[in-house]
Order: structure tokens, then C-alpha cells, then sequence
């Protein structure tokens, strides 16, 4: 009997092994009892079941789902907790009985007992965490931009003061911070962060909104934990480091244990270990997620000593192309295509699927249909004889070859009869331009030690599926272009697909020789866009990027200008050196909303300087008859209404500011559902639909995205067309841009969807 | 069950939650019963999986689709369990079957029962994902369709994923066969 019947004898075993209905029944009624306990209703009853399994939690006979339970309400239940600990712990040695001393020497020590209890529990209250508040906490030290966000106001935070609880700490790019708590913890924060300190009867908690975060928790004090969206960790008595960003987050463990808990499930991490909250977001060696704070030294010294740093990370795909030694030595593009005959077949298959339940297509196949047929098979034929990989070469100038290997005999044959030129070897076929495809059956060559050749060999080594490699050096040498803009030493291109077991995965790398100048410098390294906070999920198009700071891109683009011939403005000048300087490094713009009549669109703009930049944009509406903008506050927002007069109608526009941001509408509506998405934490990044398209990365964050859903802008409705993002990554020399929704994916869907192919006029899928 | 929701206190404080529990538990708990094969495990899943519902509070994002979370969170629960017992082997695929080592000997004869076992610490193994698909898709007898819809995905990688779980699932059986 083979594998696949086994497999389906045990599947359809485990699926005859159904409970009867008295059992669930039962197990329903006994759940719902313990629900109900959990409410409130009976909290006695509960507590006293899970008391109950304490002896038997402690002498390690509890079954692991019961363990599990009892842990997880623990973790909640302070009664229980102080069961626990008490069932831990011996019993205290009763002390021996003191003689008496005269009376007043009684009161005194008992006013001196009493004196020391107030004031040692004042301490411990205010300054360690007990009783609901946060222990205080105090910039100890600051490199950069270090603000605090109290309601709406963003305050810039000085070292030495104090951030009062519920305020939210928030540093700049390229700025760090060092909180200190009362209890001796040490909060380092990395750049663009943000967080906040609360507290509550369980502990004290520390909100993490993005970016980096290293706790030195010296155990003092009540319980201390780190939360984010993405989970919540117990940290007391532990160093440990997070990392927060779009697409989820990272804890790990330098010392000590942390119990780390997500959607219900709590695992502990240990020294060197690493937990990450998303199945897309690969585990990286702890030293790299470390390698921000200012101590990194110091934590890598301490994880080298460790014997169990564990990476668990991706499993590689393919092991690499086997043609490199085919290839000229001065080829300048490189295309490997996966094997045609498995990708023709299976498109020949879904051809005829699709064929078989669409009477439309069945019509179309019979009169015009049967010529794609014979060409797909003819292709299919000839491909049947080469193996999985087929490699494209091109020389400037020179032509360019198909090769591959050669696997099953008759291949001349094929060729000869289909008149198809080519070069023949045993191991080997190549097609294209003769002295080169001859060379390549040959083989020998040198290509492999290129520059150009390694950098190939690495990028097929992570590629699965086709991938083009291009030597942009060579291609655009001589062109001035590249100079001016600042692109002279844009290097290579490398674009392709990876496949796991759960996603295809399509990226273009663009290297660099050296650090990125110029335009290519402008996008900024990964960090949490916090203007997305102010998009709905069921925004049409979002574009949002991390940049340079304004000033100095108009710096380079003045740079640029100065080398093209009679080039004398001055940008700076032109644009306003206030308002240029009071802009931040993001910026997202976003058609969210109706699309008819008018579009509703938004943009939110960070802005450092927010009295500099209104007082800016008003001076220029008094130098002109064109710009007018009146401001009315609203309770405790105060708008800004903008009204451009020109040749045809006025454009209007509202805005305001916002938490270190400029918020600007197509109305006061649009502004006022802005604001109510960020307060909700119902944004499109919490939305599951657009995590889910985020390419699979070790990067929590992007630099920069571009999400649309046509089929929103097309109907003003999901219509099934299924929604698009393209997100890019600025490392120091390259830029990568990532998508899990490859461009063939798409389109072949939406036109295997179209109503007319499955023969119904009018219905389309809806896939979400 | 339902006489005991109806005659039992209503609860004032989370109300949303019988109608969910009424609506639901029996098909977590269905689904924790064939992916963990245990009723005191199936059970240990129903009740966590509400008391977590229970302590998030009510949101209308779960509750819009409870039927794709409770189930989903079922599966993981009961996916987690069976992977914290010991009986389940850390040991990678790959590295149970080294590229070129298939096992040459005869597979060994096992019960029905016994080989539905093997099959659930199987699953356990793979990747979240995969499994979560496997089991609607070959438990449950989900479509393709509705299983990407659920995963927020395309019925592609679906395909590509299940195709991939079945032959890692047909390696690990390989060594044995029913008797």
C-alpha cells in the first residue's frame, strides 16, 4: 500500500474518531461552569478548583493542559498567586519570646515601628511600584531628539526630568534615551521609539509602541512587564530586549528568565533565546538585535559566553545555480527561469481545469483557443529534455545564450525536426549567438569568480523561482545620468522569487558600491511609520516611506542642479528654510474613504516644529491672494481651513497638528475619522488582511510601502480584486524592495476571475 | 449544553459571551478532539480558548467573524499542547531522513489507532501554518477557497501549502503501515 493511501487511512481514522454527543456535552456544561466562575459569578468555586491542583502542580503530576491552566491563571489571579507562593514556601520560624521592657520604652519603640512602617511603605508605594502606581521614572541620560507626548503636545524631554506616567516617551532618528526607574530598573530606549509607563495592582507595565527597547530589571520592586500588541512579557529580575515594529516583534533574553505570553500561550525564554510574534518575522542572532544599544559591546561579550544561543532561523531554499561555468565571463545580465516543462504542465493543467467548468472558455477554446494549446506543447516537448534550470546570458554588444543541462537523450533530434539552431553537448545545450553557445556547452569559464559572478551565486543560493541579476555598472556606463542624480556607484540589480511553505515572495535588491548617495540616499533605514496609525483598513491606496530629513535632500538635490550648465536657484530659499525645517523623516498619503464625488484623501506629515512650521505657512498666505487659511478651534482641537484660489475652481483642504504630526484632509470629516482611528488602534497595520501580505523578513519595520486595492478605487467596494503591497527596505548600501503579491500572481487571478470566464455575467470571487 | 446555558446564571458582566459559547464550543471542541485525540485535552482547549476571549474583553473585530478566531485559536491551542508533550520529537524532518538515507527496512506494522497517533504528532510538527491548513482542509473538509479566505491568502499558496504538508506527512509515516 504507497505513502498517500496511509496518509489518507490515518487521516480518515482520526476523523471516524469522533465524541459522542453526550461527551461534548458534558465538557460544555463543565467549561461554562468555570466561565462563569471567571466573571464572577462563583470566583470561589474557580479558585478553589485551581487551588485544589497546587499539591499536585508542585510535586509535578499535573497533567500539561492542567499545568498549562493553572499557570495561566496565576498569572491573573492574585489569590491564587499568593497561594502558590505560600505552598512554595517553608513555614516561618516563630522568633523566641523577648523579655518585657518598662512601658514607655514600649511606646516608643512601637511609635519609632510605626514612623519607619509609614515611611518605608511610602517608599515602597511611590518609588518601587507597589500599590497601583509606576515606580518614578527620570531621563537619566540622551543622545538626539528626546520628547514626551502629554495629551497632544509633543515636549521636548531634558535630562534629569521626570516622565510622569502615561505620558509617552518618544525619541528622534539617530537618538537614544536612558530612563531610570525608582527601583533601580534601566529602560534604554533606541532610535525612533516610543513608550510608555503605567501602573496597576498586578505591576508595572511598559507600553512598547515601536522601536527598540533593552530592560535591565534588577528583580526589586512588584511585577514588571513589557507589552506591546504583540504580546507581554514578565521581565523582573531579567535583561532582556524587544524590538516592535509594523510587522511584529522581538523579544529575547540576555539574562535572567522571561515568561512571554501571547494569544493565550506562555512560553519562558531564557538567556540568548529569542521569541518573535509573527510566522513572517525570522529570528536573527540576539547579538544583532542588540547591536543598536549603546552597550552592545557589552551584551555581545555576555551572549558569546553562552552555550545555547539558538538561531531558528528560516530554513535556505535551493542550493544554487549549477551553470555558473557556462556563463561568458563578461556576461552583464544573468536570468535563471526554474524548469518550463513542470511550470508549463501545471499551466496546461489549471488551462484545462478552468476549461472543463466554463462553457464560455469551452467556446473560446474550440475556435481560438487551440492554437495556445499546440504552442504550449511544443514548448513542453522541448523542454521535457532539459533540466530544472535554464540561464540566460547577455554581453553588451556580444548577444546573449540560453543554456542548460541536458537529460534525457534525442534531443538533436527534437531540434532538428522543430528546426531550432542550437549547440548540443552531452551535459549541455546552448541557444543563442553561436560562439558564445558553443563556448557554454563547453564549459570553463571564469564567471563564477567575478564580482558580478559571486554576487549571482549568493543571490541564487536564496532564490527559488526565477531571478534576474543585472551588472548596472556595465549596462549604463558612460551615461551622465547616474553621476548627477548621485547613482555612480549603483552597483547591481537583483530581482526574483522565493517560495517557502506557505508564500512566494518576490524582491529586487539594488546594490551599492559603498554607502547610497545622492537620490538614492533619500530613503531612510527601516522604522515604524507612525502616520499609518491614521489609516483605516480599508484604505484604496497608502503610500508612506521613512526619508531623509527634508533640508538635506534639498541639500543634494541643490548638489544635483549645481553641475547641470546655468543652474543658479536656490532651492533652500524656494522652499522655505522654516517650513523645510520643521519636517520630520516620514510622511504617508493616503486615499481613505469615499473616491466620488471627491476623493477623500489625507496625508500626515511629521513635523518637530509645529509653531515654526504654522507660523510659516501664514506668512506665506499673507504674501498672497491666492492662499487663505482661517483657523477655528473646535473644543480642544484647533483646525486650519485652506482655500487656494486659482484659474479654475478653489481647492479646499483642512488641517491640523497632531501628536508631532501635521494632519491634512480634504475635509474636517476626513481629519476627525483620522483621529478616531488612532485613538481606536484600528488601523490599517493592525488590520490581519494587511499583515498578511507583509513580506516574510528579519525586519520588524520597512522604510517605505505602497499599498492599494484597486478593486476599492475600481467599485468603491471589495469586488474581489485582491489588494497589492509593495514595501521597500534602505540598508546602508542597498535598497530592497518586497512583495508577497508577485505581479503575474495577480493578474493571471484577475483575469481567470473576470465574470465572462466562469461563464456567469456579473459575479466575481470575493477572496476576502 | 444548551439546557445548561439557558438554566444557568446569566452571566451580567461579559453577556456577549454565552452567545458565542452557546454558537461555538462545540465545534472548538470538535476540532480540539480530533487534533489532540484526548476529551480531557479537547477540554482543556474549549476552556482556555474562552477564558483568553473572556480576559481580551469584547471586540467587535473578533466577534464579527468568532467563527474563523475561536476556531483558529482552537487549533492553535490544541496544535500547542500536543507539541509540549514529550512524546512529540524536536527532531527536524531533514534530519530524521538525511537527503539519501531514506529507510531501507520494511515499514512496521502498526494498529489503525496507533497510526492515527503518529499522524497527529506529525502534524504537530510542521509549520504553524501548514498545519492549521492541513487540518480544515483534511479534518474539517474545507475548500481551498474558504481556507484562503480564512488565512487572508490566495487558494496558490493554499494549494502549495497542503501539497507540501501531505508529502512531509507521507515521509514521517512511511516507517509504519496499518497491520
Amino acid at each position: 500500500m504507497n505513502d498517500e493511501n496511509e496518509l489518507d487511512m490515518a487521516v480518515a481514522a482520526v476523523k471516524a474518531q469522533d465524541p459522542k454527543p453526550e461527551q461534548v456535552a458534558e465538557a460544555q456544561q463543565r467549561v461554562w461552569a468555570k466561565l462563569q466562575a471567571q466573571t464572577g459569578a462563583q470566583p470561589i468555586t474557580a479558585c478553589e478548583g485551581f487551588q485544589s491542583q497546587i499539591p499536585a502542580f508542585l510535586s509535578k503530576d499535573l497533567s500539561p493542559a492542567k499545568t498549562l491552566l493553572l499557570e495561566d491563571h496565576t498569572k491573573s489571579c492574585v489569590a491564587c498567586r499568593k497561594a502558590l507562593w505560600l505552598a512554595r514556601t517553608p513555614s516561618v520560624v516563630q522568633p523566641p519570646s523577648i523579655r518585657q521592657s518598662p512601658v514607655w520604652r514600649q511606646y516608643l519603640a512601637a511609635a519609632a515601628m510605626f514612623t519607619v512602617a509609614i515611611s518605608g511603605g511610602w517608599y515602597i508605594y511611590s518609588e518601587l511600584g507597589f500599590g497601583g502606581n509606576p515606580p518614578r521614572a527620570v531621563l537619566a541620560s540622551s543622545e538626539g531628539r528626546v520628547y514626551r507626548l502629554s495629551g497632544n503636545k509633543l515636549v521636548a524631554l531634558v535630562d534629569g526630568e521626570e516622565l510622569p506616567q502615561n505620558d509617552i516617551l518618544r525619541t528622534g532618528a539617530g537618538s537614544r534615551a536612558m530612563l531610570r526607574l525608582g527601583d533601580g530598573t534601566l529602560l534604554e530606549a533606541g532610535e525612533r521609539s516610543q513608550l510608555s509607563l503605567s501602573g496597576s495592582r498586578e505591576g508595572t507595565t511598559v507600553d512598547l509602541g515601536s522601536g527598540n527597547l533593552l530592560v535591565q530589571s534588577n528583580g526589586r520592586g512588584g511585577p514588571f512587564y513589557v507589552s506591546s500588541n504583540d504580546g507581554r512579557a514578565s521581565v523582573k529580575g531579567a535583561t532582556s530586549v524587544f524590538t516592535r515594529g509594523t510587522g511584529g516583534s522581538r523579544v529575547a533574553v540576555l539574562q535572567g528568565n522571561v515568561q512571554w505570553e501571547r494569544n493565550g500561550v506562555s512560553s519562558t525564554l531564557r538567556p540568548g533565546e529569542q521569541a518573535v510574534s509573527e510566522a513572517l518575522l525570522d529570528r536573527i542572532p540576539v547579538a544583532d538585535q542588540v547591536a543598536w544599544s549603546k552597550n552592545a559591546d557589552q551584551w555581545r561579550g555576555l551572549l558569546s559566553g553562552l552555550a545555547s544561543v539558538t538561531i531558528q532561523g528560516r530554513p535556505g531554499f535551493r542550493s544554487g545555480t549549477r551553470l555558473l561555468d557556462a556563463v561568458p565571463d563578461g556576461a552583464a545580465v544573468y536570468i535563471t527561469l526554474p524548469n518550463l516543462s513542470g511550470s508549463l504542465e501545471q499551466a496546461t493543467a489549471i488551462i484545462e481545469d478552468r476549461v472543463r467548468k466554463s462553457p464560455a472558455l469551452q467556446e473560446w477554446m474550440a475556435k481560438d483557443g487551440r492554437h495556445l494549446s499546440e504552442l504550449l506543447e511544443k514548448a513542453r516537448q522541448v523542454s521535457s529534455y532539459l533540466g530544472e534550470e535554464l540561464v540566460l546570458a547577455f554581453l553588451p554588444d556580444q548577444g546573449g545564450i540560453l543554456v542548460a543541462e541536458v537529460i534525457k537523450n534525442g534531443l538533436r533530434e527534437v531540434l532538428a525536426q522543430a528546426r531550432i539552431p542550437a549547440s548540443v553537448g552531452e551535459r549541455r545545450a546552448a541557444f543563442g549567438t553561436p560562439p558564445l553557445a558553443a563556448a557554454a556547452v563547453l564549459g570553463g569559464s571564469h564567471f563564477a569568480t567575478t564580482p558580478f559572478g559571486m554576487r549571482v551565486q549568493q543571490a541564487a543560493s536564496q532564490s527559488t523561482g526565477i531571478m534576474i541579476a543585472a551588472d548596472l555598472q556595465r549596462l549604463i556606463a558612460g551615461t551622465k545620468r547616474p553621476e548627477i542624480m548621485g547613482l555612480a556607484n549603483l552597483r547591481y540589480l537583483i530581482a526574483g522569487q522565493r517560495t517557502d511553505d506557505t508564500e512566494s515572495q518576490y524582491s529586487a535588491i539594488l546594490d551599492f558600491a559603498g554607502s547610497r548617495s545622492g537620490v538614492a540616499s533619500w530613503l531612510g533605514a527601516p522604522s515604524t511609520i507612525a502616520g499609518l496609525a491614521y489609516v483605516s483598513p480599508q484604505a484604496h491606496v497608502v503610500a508612506a516611506a521613512v526619508s531623509k530629513r527634508p533640508a538635506d535632500m534639498i541639500a543634494d538635490l541643490q548638489t544635483m542642479m549645481s553641475k547641470l550648465p546655468g543652474a543658479g536657484l536656490r532651492l533652500a530659499e524656494l522652499f522655505g528654510p522654516q517650513i523645510v525645517g520643521s519636517l520630520g523623516n516620514e510622511w504617508t498619503i493616503t486615499l481613505d474613504g469615499a473616491v466620488l464625488p471627491l476623493p477623500e484623501w489625507k496625508v500626515v506629515v511629521e513635523v518637530s516644529q509645529a509653531a515654526a512650521m504654522q507660523s510659516a505657512l501664514e506668512a506665506v498666505a499673507a504674501q498672497s491672494d491666492q492662499v487663505h487659511i482661517d483657523r477655528q478651534q473646535v473644543g480642544p482641537l484647533l483646525y486650519y481651513d485652506v482655500r487656494l484660489e486659482g484659474p479654475g475652481k478653489p481647492f479646499h483642504f483642512t488641517y491640523l497638528y497632531t501628536d508631532g504630526f501635521l494632519l491634512a484632509g480634504a475635509n474636517r470629516a476626513v481629519i476627525d475619522r483620522a483621529l478616531l482611528i488612532r485613538q481606536s488602534g484600528m488601523s490599517l497595520t493592525s488590520s490581519s488582511k494587511f499583515r498578511a501580505l507583509l513580506p516574510r523578513s528579519s525586519r520588524v519595520n520597512f522604510s517605505a510601502m505602497l499599498y492599494g486595492t484597486a478593486g476599492g478605487l475600481l467599485g468603491g467596494g471589495d469586488n474581489g480584486i485582491p489588494a497589492t503591497l509593495v514595501c521597500a527596505y534602505g540598508g546602508d548600501d542597498r535598497i530592497e524592495i518586497a512583495s508577497n503579491t508577485g505581479v503575474f500572481d495577480s493578474v493571471w487571478r484577475q483575469l481567470a476571475e473576470l465574470s465572462f470566464l466562469r461563464g456567469t455575467p456579473g459575479t466575481g470571487t470575493s477572496y476576502r | 449544553m444548551v439546557s445548561s446555558v439557558e438554566s444557568g446564571n446569566v452571566d451580567t458582566e461579559a453577556p456577549w459571551l454565552e452567545g458565542l459559547f452557546t454558537e461555538h464550543s462545540e465545534r472548538v471542541y470538535r476540532a480540539a478532539y480530533r487534533v489532540t485525540g484526548s476529551a480531557a485535552d479537547a477540554e482543556d482547549v474549549l476552556q482556555t480558548v474562552f477564558l483568553r476571549l473572556l480576559r481580551q474583553g469584547y471586540n467587535a473585530a473578533t466577534v464579527d467573524d468568532a467563527a474563523n478566531y475561536l476556531y483558529r485559536a482552537g487549533v492553535n491551542a490544541s496544535l500547542d499542547m500536543l507539541r509540549s508533550r514529550k512524546a512529540a520529537s524536536q527532531v527536524p524532518l531533514e534530519d530524521a531522513f538525511p537527503p539519501g538515507a531514506e529507510p531501507s527496512v520494511p515499514p512496521v506494522p502498526v494498529e489503525q489507532g496507533q497510526l492515527r497517533d503518529k499522524l497527529r504528532a506529525a502534524v504537530a510538527r510542521l509549520h504553524e501554518t501548514a498545519a492549521a491548513m492541513f487540518i480544515l482542509r483534511y479534518y474539517e473538509g474545507l475548500e481551498n477557497v474558504e481556507i484562503a479566505r480564512r488565512f487572508a491568502t490566495t487558494e496558490g499558496v493554499v494549494a502549495v501549502t497542503l501539497h507540501r504538508a501531505r508529502a512531509r506527512l507521507q515521509k514521517d509515516l512511511a516507517p509504519w503501515r496499518t497491520a
